[in-house]
């Protein structure tokens, strides 16, 4: 996202200014709505997941600090800690673990993505296997390295070399 | 790179930072080494970039509705007022509403003559009672009267003065007497005062013999019984001590009278 843009939408929100929501919806919701449905893996949890964080968002503009993060950082992490407390009441309302496919989370929507995120997709998709499993665990299933090492039965050490080398490949795989 | 920033990238706190997974107190470590150290700042600024990169490989396009959602929840406009303009009440409506106050009033009159009717009723009630006791005492006094009323009258009735001595001289006493009846009357006219210590007694003389039939006071002023004696040839009045005597201080009579018709 060009700073450029990043300002403008800080300096709106720090205003007050409802144009603000709409440029965060407008160039956010599909990123963040991606961070959510793959923590939640359900629909209707995620919509309300994505309408909650908007919410929160917009009433917490003012604590927002650009010197300690950049939006998407702020934005993201607003998502998924109310992904993960959605899906967390969810479960306790059930009883049981939601059972949905992971598969499906992808069958949503995709043809309404914009061409550079279908792009990126593809890219990324590139990326080897192992990698794309420690990223997704570290920052789409809300666990630690460790919790990732116990689930994933890799060692520590591993996990840690992963993530940055998959990092390292995925920064290499955008920029080209 | 110092071995204490080294060990601090090693760790999964940067990371755990970025996804906002730490306490307060790894929060203020890491934000400390972010501003300290640039290389630590340069490798939190990648973190961030590919964090924002991974997240925008995974994007899903929302249901278009939810912006508006989220406008709509954001939205501060009051709720509508209801609406001002009112429906005519139709008129069953305002006839149900002046029945029912006229309903409600007539309960109310209608309760509140009932309560005093019953306090009304309460009342006769007690003076009825109190009127039939009265009545009963009456008719009691009256049977009483009547039976004295009837003696008196009575042809059969011997009417007897006792007056006294000298000791008593305005001592009066008069006694009924009705040998067929089997009735006898006593009335105190008048009774001279006495010490406290002394009463006036009542005697009949029976075969040589006087039998007590009470003591006079100053309460026999109305005419009041006496046990009857078949045989009794005359009536004697004595002062005795206070209480009463068994026997009669014949010494002491102030006045006696002779039944001379009673013994027939």
């Amino acid at each position: 996202m060009s700073q450029n843009l990043e300002k403008e939408i800080t300096d709106l929100l720090g205003q007050g200014d409802q144009r603000a929501l709409n440029l965060l919806y407008e160039n956010y919701s599909s990123t963040l709505f991606g961070v959510i449905y793959k923590i939640t893996k359900n629909e209707a949890l995620a919509q309300d997941a994505l309408q909650e964080s908007f919410i929160k968002i917009w009433k917490n503009a003012h604590k927002y600090d650009r010197k300690k993060a950049k939006l998407f950082t702020w934005l993201y992490r607003i998502a998924r800690n109310t992904a993960i407390d959605k899906l967390r009441s969810f479960k306790n309302r059930n009883g049981k673990e939601v059972q949905i496919e992971d598969s499906n989370v992808y069958k949503i929507a995709t043809a309404e993505l914009n061409q550079d995120v279908m792009d990126l997709k593809q890219h990324v998709a590139t990326l080897d296997q192992k990698y794309q499993i420690v990223l997704d665990a570290l920052f789409f299933e809300g666990m630690t390295q460790q919790e990732a090492s116990e689930e994933l039965n890799i060692p520590l050490g591993t996990i840690k070399s992963r993530l940055k080398i998959g990092l390292r490949e995925l920064k290499k795989v955008y920029d080209e | 790179m110092k071995r204490e920033v080294q060990l601090f990238l090693e760790s999964d706190l940067l990371e755990r930072y970025l996804v906002g997974d730490t306490n307060d107190s790894e929060i203020h470590k890491v934000e400390a080494y972010i501003s300290e150290y640039p290389e630590v700042k340069a490798e939190y600024n990648l973190l961030q970039d590919n964090l924002e990169i991974l997240a925008k490989s995974n994007a899903v396009e929302p249901p278009r509705n939810i912006l508006n959602d989220i406008l709509s929840e954001l939205d501060e406009t009051p709720v509508i007022a209801l609406s001002q303009v009112r429906k005519p009440i139709p008129w069953f409506g305002i006839a149900a509403s002046v029945a029912a106050v006229l309903f409600g009033a007539l309960s109310l009159f209608l309760y509140t003559q009932n309560q005093s009717l019953i306090d009304e009723n309460n009342m006769v009630n007690n003076e009825l009672n109190e009127l039939l006791i009265d009545a009963a005492h009456t008719q009691s006094e009256l049977a009483d009267v009547t039976k004295k009323y009837d003696m008196l009258n009575n042809p059969e009735t011997n009417k007897y003065i006792l007056r006294g001595n000298k000791r008593a001289k305005n001592l009066k006493t008069v006694a009924y007497i009705n040998t067929v009846d089997k009735l006898s009357m006593i009335d105190v006219v008048d009774l001279p005062q006495l010490p406290d210590d002394q009463i006036y007694q009542l005697w009949a003389e029976v075969n040589d013999k006087m039998v007590n039939l009470g003591i006079l006071d100053e309460s026999n002023r109305n005419l009041i019984p006496v046990p009857y004696l078949e045989d009794a040839l005359s009536y004697s009045i004595t002062i005795e001590p206070k209480g009463g005597n068994q026997t009669a201080s014949v010494e002491n009579s102030v006045a006696n009278i002779s039944l001379q018709n009673n013994n027939k």
